[in-house]
């Protein structure tokens, strides 16, 4: 096992080279820079604002600078939007939340998705199967913008219990992590629904009932290993999502989150926070994938390694 | 003595394509120690009869529309869900028909072994439970079962993975153990294997099986009795002789002709039944077979023929039955209208 | 139909008691500073933050129009209106206690004028002050000595302009020409803005700053005026989402929801609620037209085009967020400026009339023969609303065809600066309380002049305007240039946009300004 994963970790590094040389290059196709402006600089402040970031270099010479910094130093070089931070400031302040929130996304959205794909499951063509899969398939479809504002409205507005924004205690994380959770619990519901019936409708499982065994200690002993398996191939990059931010979530509960740099970073063509977003991402799923494969191994002994 | 004694059995299932008579008015009985052959292509209701014995058909969309399971005097039928759950896997066990997908490949077969003991006997302890376990396994003829004992099926071969579901099954020697086609997914030398070891649990601990299978010829060596089904229904029931050599359903002769053997004449022609299986849906009062039978005539296609009883075991449903004299030449023998 | 609700719930519910507390005045900055260098930044949001934090020779009232000495106590305009000598408080102290004197105004000013300060509004001093470009070009402390930027004693600080300039004060109470310390910049470089590092003069000091969270800036004891700074604390929250702006002061958290914090669509409702303000702002909204590109080039079809917006239904039905329909560049009671009249006149019919005879003349009847013409916005719903409305306008009453496309933003910029468009939308803010801060765009050699237009007469007009002092008779002049400007057509003004926002009742001091600044020096709640 460890020599596969070393083998993927060598495989994920190649890759991670790749997405930093496409998107490096890819980037600067965009027209526009990063200090146009509706008001023109005057043209010496700006040959020295291109200076200051290399941005008067050749391209290779650029991109050269920016390998070399972030492979020896792990600097993902200045913003050129917030003029007196650094990238690795900013994704370190910003992962900080995003991760808060992705972690509470995940155990909301794994709790509910499961109950509720293994209540379907196992009631399958009954109400109990219909209800939960119809909520899920409107979470599925319901835009996350509406979700946010619906749940924003009605808990924090409404009700009271929660505050509309921002995080400064614990009850603000609730309601965006819920938002988020909901989203991917939909998901997974449907998901553990689909991989329990089809590990329901096999042979063994009527073997388990022949000798006697009780409904119970047939779903969790015989199904729910086999059934989970589609969940987790999910899970990988699911959890790269959930972790790196939603910006919809994030604007309409003002979390200071990585998703609007993402996205902010793209329109102002600050081009090393992008960077930098990108790499974050990027090996967030190629860790996780790692991960994933080594998990199966775990749920199915069928499984190997070699 | 009477172990189980089937009367009348009914077994329907509603299906979008109509009502399907899975079994209809199927009885039979098994004396302790008996061996019963309960032979029929597939859809004739072989297979559907035992599961709705052990319960474990699903209802809906099965449905049981007439008869009793009489098990030590007990209707299987009648009891509660909880009751049953006793009952498999320790009184009556049952084991299908393709041992590559019928054990769980996410579990240890130590695991599966050991929560047969662990449901019905849990005053056993984790030594004596393993203990009986590998116990078993060497009974079976399982080579290095402490080896075995601890592997996940994908590492075993498709006979030992059958040995060990049998082993499975008479963990709790059970009084009667169900076997659902064991040999079909087999090839031929396990196959022989896997029925001298029933013969060899039926001999040595007394053990009832019904032996459920579309071959005759596996029945031959090994069973007491042999029931024929056809299109869910009775075809004929007898013991061994009464079959194979005073056969009176014209179905069950087509059975016997078809079976190739050592002395035809190279360049022959095999001798299948002509006509395909029945539609389930559209079964009535007629006799099932008549489609494809050579002595069919006009009152086999208005009426379903009633059940003859020749001898004390010996039972066909059909008018007009084959006749053997007792040189064992088959003639015609009218029965009355 | 969330907004439904959130208008629903905005209408019918009382304001709950406030969340915040009596000494401090949060508010939504609608988004997060790029930087707070008074030298280098220029965004909304950076300003209403360096506003609290640092002040200039002169400061500003609560109406942001209104002068009042800040830093300089007292100040003598020359005869020739060219030289400046600044009087500077005696004791004045930077927020961590060491002296402020005139040597560090000049050290600052020199500061804006260096290339690497990047400072984009250098031009104010670049195009006004003697010696300055030279010293902008070759930064020399040869060059440095030439520059009319001189602190002949710790109090007195003297300017020397190459030209009058009648607005000159109102520059100096702007956040661009604010002192920095020498030591602290030097030491620190890039980071010197940064919470533990920064120095500042102003009436509050930055106490901390976190990204995408907030920043906290508190009273500044050794501020010469602290006596009457009412509010300990100012905390600016950077949401951008307005709706969620709403939200939070709807839930008592914000005192006021920011600069037009709130959906534009929802302010046609919230007028009716008592918290909602809603008054002109100081942004001009036209479109350019590409003078080099035929049709285009002759004035006839623009002023045409001009006449046949009707400016009335486009407020009032298609962008409903209370805008003032005008049909000038510099939007009226700039300062004591009283506006000009432009082209449209009170009758629109009459002026459709009018359109359609010019169009004639100039050789498309009823539009025939007339290309379609492009139109350039950058994407954003309410752009797309007007250039939509504005398109079938001039469809309907001149029988021509405009397409609007939208490009994003910076790909906008490049295509406008590109001249790569028959009309293109432009909005734009004036920096200080003058119609020298539009009416300057138009001059030939103007860097933002994006039309091809080029007037030897208004260049001419328009630094007459320069050369007289403030007062009436500068502002008559003043309406001639622009009338020159609006007759000959290339833009077509269309609104002035207002500034709303909520603010809870018991704010005291907040003057409705131009640019919606707030000086919380000036706030208190009752």
């Amino acid at each position: 096992m460890l020599k596969y994963i070393l083998k993927r970790i060598g495989g994920g590094v190649v890759t991670l080279f790749i997405v930093i040389t496409l998107s490096f290059f890819m980037m600067r196709l965009a027209p526009g820079g990063p200090f146009s402006k509706d008001r023109a600089y005057p043209p010496e402040i700006l040959r020295n604002i291109e200076a200051k970031y290399h941005l008067d270099k050749p391209l290779l010479v650029q991109y050269g600078i920016y390998l070399e910094r972030v492979i020896f130093h792990f600097d993902l070089g200045p913003s050129t939007r917030y003029a007196d931070r650094s990238v690795n400031e900013l994704i370190a302040s910003g992962f900080e939340y995003s991760a808060r929130i992705g972690l509470g996304a995940l155990i909301f959205s794994v709790f509910v998705g499961l109950c509720a794909g293994l209540i379907a499951a196992l009631n399958h063509n009954k109400f109990l199967d219909y209800f939960p899969m119809s909520i899920s398939m409107i979470g599925v479809s319901m835009p996350d913008f509406v979700l946010a504002n619906i749940l924003m409205l009605v808990f924090a507005l409404q009700l009271g219990w929660l505050p509309v924004a921002g995080i400064d205690s614990f009850s603000g994380y609730i309601l965006p992590s819920a938002t988020l959770g909901l989203i991917f619990a939909s998901s997974i519901a449907r998901l553990t629904r689909g991989g329990m019936l089809e590990i329901l409708g096999q042979d063994f499982v009527r073997t388990a009932r022949a000798k006697g065994l009780s409904q119970r200690t047939i779903l969790w002993r015989h199904t729910l290993k086999g059934g989970l398996v589609p969940v987790v191939s999910y899970l990988g990059p699911a959890i790269a999502s959930m972790m790196t931010g939603s910006l919809i979530v994030e604007k309409v509960f003002n979390i200071p989150g990585l998703g609007r740099f993402f996205v902010d970073s793209a329109t102002n063509r600050d081009y090393t926070l992008a960077m930098g977003s990108v790499i974050v991402f990027a090996v967030l799923i190629i860790a996780l994938n790692i991960f994933v494969d080594c998990v199966y191994g775990l749920l199915d002994p069928r499984v190997t390694y070699d | 003595m009477k172990l189980l004694e089937v009367k009348n059995l009914g077994v329907e299932f509603h299906t979008d394509e109509g009502i399907v008579r899975a079994a209809d008015n199927i009885s039979f009985d098994l004396e302790q120690g008996e061996v019963l052959g309960i032979v029929g292509e597939s859809g004739s209701g072989k297979s559907v009869t035992c599961l709705a014995m052990m319960g474990l058909l699903p209802m809906p969309p099965a449905k049981i529309t007439s008869g009793e399971v009489l098990f030590n005097k007990r209707d299987l039928l009648k009891l509660s869900e909880a009751r049953m759950r006793a009952i498999r896997g320790k009184d009556i066990s049952m084991i299908f028909q393709d041992p590559f997908t019928s054990l769980n490949p996410y579990l240890k077969i130590s695991t599966q072994l050991m929560e047969v003991l662990k449901t019905h006997a849990h005053t056993m302890t984790y030594a004596e439970s393993k203990r009986r376990c590998i116990e078993v396994l060497e009974q079976l003829g399982v080579p290095e079962p402490e080896i075995r004992f601890n592997s996940y099926p994908h590492q075993l071969s498709g006979g030992l993975k059958q040995r060990i579901m049998i082993a499975m099954s008479l963990l709790l020697q059970p009084k009667i153990l169900i076997a659902d086609e064991p040999t079909t997914a087999l090839d031929v030398t396990i196959q022989a294997q896997i029925l001298d070891l029933l013969k060899d649990i039926n001999k040595k601990h007394g053990t009832s099986i019904i032996l459920i299978t579309h071959d005759l010829g596996v029945v031959a060596d090994l069973c007491h009795k042999i029931q024929v089904m056809y299109g869910g229904r009775l075809a004929e029931q007898g013991d061994v002789d009464d079959i194979f050599y005073r056969t009176r359903h014209p179905y069950t002769k087509g059975l016997l002709n078809s079976i190739p053997s050592l002395d035809i004449e190279p360049g022959s022609k095999l001798k299948p039944i002509p006509g395909s299986p029945p539609d389930l849906t559209a079964l009535g009062d007629f006799c099932a077979f008549s489609p494809r039978c050579s002595k069919v005539q006009e009152k086999c296609r208005t009426k379903r023929p009633e059940r003859t009883h020749e001898t004390g075991q010996h039972v066909y449903e059909c008018f007009f039955p084959y006749e053997t004299d007792q040189l064992g030449n088959a003639g015609d023998r009218r029965v009355g209208s | 139909m969330n907004m439904l609700f959130s208008l629903t719930f905005a209408l019918l519910s009382a304001l709950p008691p406030a969340q915040t507390s009596k000494d401090e005045f949060v508010f939504n900055n609608r988004g997060e500073p790029e930087s707070i260098d008074p030298h280098f930044a220029t965004g909304v949001p950076d300003n209403s933050v360096i506003a609290q934090i640092f002040q200039g020779l002169m400061a500003r009232k609560a109406d942001w129009a209104t002068l009042v000495p800040g830093d300089a106590e007292s100040y003598k305009i020359s005869k020739d209106l060219k030289t400046y000598t600044f009087k500077i408080r005696k004791g004045l102290k930077w927020s961590d206690g060491t002296p402020l004197t005139a040597k560090d105004y000049e050290y600052s000013w020199l500061r804006v004028l260096r290339p690497e300060t990047l400072s984009n509004y250098s031009y104010w001093l670049t195009d006004n002050v003697v010696g300055a470009l030279a010293y902008q070009e070759k930064p020399t402390p040869e060059n440095a000595a030439k520059v009319g930027i001189k602190a002949i004693d710790n109090e007195t600080f003297v300017v020397t302009l190459n030209k009058p300039v009648p607005y000159f004060l109102h520059l100096t109470a702007e956040t661009i020409l604010a002192p920095v310390k020498k030591e602290v910049v030097e030491k620190w470089g890039s980071q010197w803005t940064r919470p533990e590092n920064i120095v500042s003069n102003g009436p509050y000091k930055l106490s901390s700053w976190k990204v995408q969270d907030r920043i906290v800036m508190d009273k500044n004891p050794l501020f010469h005026d602290a006596a009457n700074v009412k509010l300990q604390r100012v905390v600016a929250l950077p949401i951008e989402d307005r709706q969620t702006g709403v939200n939070m002061y709807q839930q008592g958290k914000l005192d006021w929801s920011g600069h037009n914090g709130a959906p534009n669509s929802l302010v046609p409702a919230f007028k009716a609620n008592p918290d909602f303000r809603i008054f002109p702002g100081f942004i001009s909204y036209y479109y350019l037209f590409n003078t080099k590109r035929p049709p285009l080039d002759n004035p006839k079809v623009r002023e045409a085009m001009v006449l046949t917006i009707d400016r009335d239904e486009l407020v009032k039905q298609v962008t409903r967020g209370g805008e003032i329909g005008y049909g000038a560049l510099v939007p009226p009671h700039t300062g004591t400026y009283g506006g000009a009249q432009g082209l449209p006149s009170k009758d629109f019919k009459a002026d459709v009339a009018k359109a359609k005879k010019l169009l004639a003349e100039a050789g498309f009847p009823e539009g025939k023969g007339f290309r379609t013409l492009n139109l350039l916005y950058n994407t954003d719903e309410n752009h797309k609303k007007v250039a939509l409305a504005l398109s079938q306008m001039w469809k309907k009453n001149l029988g021509i065809t405009v397409a609007p496309f939208n490009q994003e933003w910076k790909v906008y910029l490049k295509s406008q600066n590109a001249k790569d468009f028959d009309l293109s939308r432009q909005g734009w803010q004036g920096d200080y309380p003058d119609p020298a801060t539009f009416l300057e765009l138009f001059q030939s050699k103007s860097g933002n002049n994006h039309t091809g237009w080029a007037s030897a007469e208004y260049d001419k007009k328009f630094q007459e305007t320069n050369n007289m002092p403030a007062g009436k008779a500068r502002d008559a002049k003043l309406k001639e240039v622009e009338e020159l400007l609006l007759k000959d057509a290339p833009i077509a003004p269309i609104f002035i946009y207002t500034n709303f926002g909520f603010l809870r009742p018991e704010v005291v001091g907040f003057e409705e300004n131009s640019i919606d600044r707030p000086y919380v020096r000036y706030f208190s709640k009752k």
